[in-house]
């Protein structure tokens, strides 16, 4: 009994240190003073700000298409990777896995001045002058998530009964076709889950744009500014800009939809019984 | 030329494996039109790979696979009218059993002939088929197993085929698809035939196994293939279930008119099921012929032991028609040379048992079985046991008297090329039990990937085997087999008497034969007499040993 008021309150610890700052945030977003303790009344004063805040409003645009972009291509990359691999002699394979593996546990800041230092020293040889773009920034982001959405499709792809494949082509499927109807429905929930995560970790990433991002997208002749260098851009002026508290007021309400909306789509397909035409 | 009746024919095909290892070895045979055939044998024995080069999932080394007379050694798996039910049934999970079944009909193109306005039929270039010509030599090229006279061969007779593909011009195809209509109609024929009507809309992990090996079947034969593989379909279901399985299988055989190849290591089934048996053994055939023919007549002591319960003896003709094992002179009706050692099989329901003293020879009862329909007995001759099955009850301990008629001894040739036991057992000590004598032996080779683990065996997944008292069947090659001169040497571990030797060349093949009468066959370059004791000693890793029983049974 006790070890089970012990374990529930550890939990409930828990669950209060996650989420009492975003309710306080939440909570806050709901009335225009600088500092947060402070309440003068309730108002969606900051909502409109945020909105008709035309630097933010850039920033988010900016962010979002970045996410999507290289959140499609890591994904691609780390499905094809994966599948090659796994498919792979032993000893590709192995070297594959570690090459892998090294992105994931080598500190941010490495990666981010390897590729500064790679994109300054193509930009000298290959071009003649910097090259920092959005190219350049999407590169790193694919960099950063590539790996993480090979280590999602891995382990579906170990589950899979290796018979299946062989199966298809039984059937009369090329290889090619053998992938895109066997193979892959069977990786989707691994290559889904790879892509969110692909798009978090370029949602909020920092180090790696901070230092090779340069001139495009939304932001035109300027540096291309994310929501996180924007904040950490502002945050160097002073307070933290009381708009801001909307905008993650209104990112965590999205994200929470999103999941739920996830969790309930999963359970109604599995209740699902396909109707078919009857001759 | 080739005969039109052959479904089927392998052309001494071989498969060896990238590290040398040979799976398949030298195989020839031939499957008619709507036969059942099984390839049997002991698992690694190249029957499934076999299989699988019929199916196109490995492509022969060496040799040639013909379908209806044409070459389809290297054609990949989709381009063949043949299609396999696998072992664990390789249902795709994320359709369901209608779209699982409707599948291959999906992919499926038929062919229409292309006629212009006149009806006259449109002739072009096939390029499919020089393509395909092309593939084969380049695989050609790469096959490192062929000589270089061989490739240069059959690269010369294919590159003669693309340049008649790419002058002559054929009847033009176009490929249409089976409309949503005939799809179902076919889905629901195959769903009928595999009594599965009800179930067309439920995904497949919701079935039982026998339900989803219902499924396999049927998406298997409802692209109507020339053949259909089964590798090992039946292995995953209980008991019950594999028995009504069988019969249903045999039955749709006769009902669906396909030819089936069959791939089992269970001897009961191949005999209730197939028109013909094929049983391998180290990639290599032993015996192709009916179940009764395999059964009455096994061609060697390995077949002998694999179909059926059998005795096994080490016996010498002594004269026309006659032959000497468990101590006594037996009439048979086999011919032999006098004086040649030779094998026995007796099969135990073949041997009378009568009271004592009113047989051939005398025995004591040491085990007794009621198996249902009879009793099965051992029964101790002099020093060998004598497994015999009778309706008639005796006691135990008691001595019986044993008839064997004339037609019941099968006699068979001396296998020299290795040495089996098919009666050894595993004593406490993970030794091997030869002739009731103790070998050291390498006991982890009965599991995969096995370690000792505090004295224990263990398997890759961590699984604990006890393999005490469990009944093997060992394995010596010839050379493997040291004769000790000196017979109180500690290295000795058996001792035997020489009876017989054969000048080959450059050594002696000598077969020594215990006082248990067991034999032991091998080389030596040393003259020995005849009737010369002699002791023996085997290295353990020369010792091969394999289960007699599936693994998990032994599992703790």
């Amino acid at each position: 009994m006790v070890k089970k008021i012990l374990s529930f309150s550890f939990l409930f610890l828990i669950l209060i240190l996650m989420y009492v700052p975003i309710f306080v945030l939440i909570v806050f977003s709901f009335t225009n003073t600088t500092y947060i303790g402070d309440w003068n009344g309730f108002s969606f004063k900051l909502y409109i700000d945020l909105f008709t805040d035309s630097e933010t409003m850039i920033a988010l645009g900016n962010t979002i298409i970045l996410a999507l972009i290289s959140a499609v291509v890591s994904t691609f990359l780390g499905v094809s990777g994966a599948i090659g691999a796994f498919y792979s002699k032993k000893r590709n394979r192995a070297i594959v896995e570690n090459l892998n593996q090294l992105p994931v546990v080598n500190p941010e800041i490495v990666i981010a001045l390897s590729l500064v230092v790679m994109f300054v020293f193509i930009g000298n040889v290959i071009f003649h002058k910097q090259i920092f773009s959005f190219w350049t920034l999407l590169a790193g982001h694919v960099v950063l998530a590539a790996p993480f959405v090979y280590l999602n499709v891995k382990p579906k792809l170990q589950q899979l009964d290796p018979s299946l494949y062989e199966a298809a082509l039984d059937l009369g499927c090329s290889p090619r076709k053998a992938l895109n109807k066997v193979m892959l429905p069977q990786l989707i929930p691994g290559i889904l889950s790879g892509f969110i995560l692909a798009i978090t970790l370029s949602l909020d990433d920092f180090i790696v744009t901070a230092f090779v991002r340069g001139p495009g997208l939304l932001s035109g002749e300027n540096a291309i500014e994310t929501l996180s260098t924007l904040v950490q851009a502002k945050i160097k002026k002073g307070p933290i800009p009381p708009e801001l508290r909307a905008l993650t007021a209104i990112i965590f309400l999205i994200v929470l939809i999103v999941v739920i909306g996830y969790t309930v789509y999963n359970n109604k397909l599995s209740l699902k019984v396909k109707k078919r035409r009857n001759y | 030329m080739e005969n039109k009746n052959y479904i089927i024919d392998l052309k001494n095909v071989s498969k060896i494996y990238d590290d040398d290892t040979v799976a398949v070895d030298d195989v020839s045979f031939y499957v008619r039109k709507g036969e059942f055939v099984t390839l049997l044998g002991p698992s690694g024995c190249g029957k499934s790979t076999t299989l699988r080069m019929i199916a196109g999932f490995e492509f022969p080394s060496k040799g040639e696979i013909l379908l209806n007379g044409k070459n389809i050694s290297n054609l990949p798996p989709n381009k063949r009218p043949i299609n396999m039910v696998f072992q664990r049934y390789a249902l795709f999970p994320h359709l369901d059993v209608y779209d699982n079944i409707a599948f291959g009909l999906k992919l499926k193109k038929i062919p229409v002939a292309l006629k212009d306005k006149d009806g006259n039929p449109i002739l072009k270039i096939n390029k499919t088929k020089a393509k395909e010509i092309k593939r084969e030599m380049n695989l050609t090229k790469r096959n490192k197993h062929l000589s270089k006279e061989e490739k240069e061969i059959k690269l010369e007779e294919l590159s003669k085929k693309l340049n008649e593909a790419l002058t002559t011009k054929e009847q033009a195809y176009k490929y249409t698809k089976l409309s949503a209509k005939e799809i179902d109609e076919k889905v629901a024929r195959a769903l009928k035939i595999v009594d599965l009507e009800a179930l067309e809309n439920r995904g497949i992990d919701t079935l039982s196994g026998g339900q989803q090996q219902r499924v396999a079947i049927a998406r298997a034969i409802v692209v109507e293939p020339e053949i259909l593989l089964l590798d090992e379909p039946l292995g995953a279901l209980d008991l019950k279930m594999r028995k009504d399985m069988q019969l249903e299988l045999k039955e749709m055989h006769t009902k669906l008119g396909i030819t089936f190849i069959y791939v089992t290591h269970d001897q009961e089934e191949a005999l209730t099921m197939s028109d013909t048996i094929i049983i391998m053994k180290d990639g290599v055939i032993q015996q192709i012929g009916r179940p009764k023919d395999i059964y009455d007549e096994p061609k060697n002591a390995f077949v002998a032991d694999f179909i059926g319960e059998s005795n096994i003896y080490n016996a010498t003709m002594m004269k026309d028609k006659v032959v000497r094992f468990l101590d006594h002179n037996f009439v048979c009706i086999d011919e032999f040379p006098i004086n040649e050692k030779v094998d026995v099989v007796v099969r135990p329901e073949d041997i009378v048992m009568k009271k004592e003293g009113e047989g051939m020879i005398q025995g004591k009862i040491v085990s007794k079985i009621f198996k249902g329909l009879n009793y099965q007995y051992v029964v101790m001759v002099g020093k060998n046991e004598v497994m015999v099955k009778s309706t008639k009850e005796y006691e135990n301990d008691s001595v019986v008297s044993l008839d064997i008629e004339a037609d019941s001894i099968h006699i068979m040739k001396k296998d020299f090329t290795t040495n089996i036991y098919t009666d050894a057992w595993i004593n406490k000590e993970n030794q091997v039990m030869i002739d009731e004598q103790p070998f050291d032996v390498d006991i982890l080779q009965l599991v995969e990937g096995g370690k000792l683990v505090d004295g224990e065996i263990v398997d890759k997944k961590n699984k604990k085997y006890d393999f005490n008292d469990a009944d093997v069947v060992a394995e010596i090659p010839l050379d493997k087999i040291e004769i000790i001169d000196d017979i109180e040497s500690p290295a000795c571990q058996i001792v035997g008497e020489i009876v017989d030797s054969v000048y080959k060349g450059d050594q002696y093949l000598y077969i020594i034969r215990t006082e248990n009468e067991e034999d032991f066959v091998t080389y030596s370059n040393y003259a020995y007499n005849l009737n010369d004791k002699v002791g023996i000693h085997v290295n353990k890793e020369d010792i091969k040993i394999r289960l007699k029983k599936e693994v998990s049974n032994y599992e703790i």
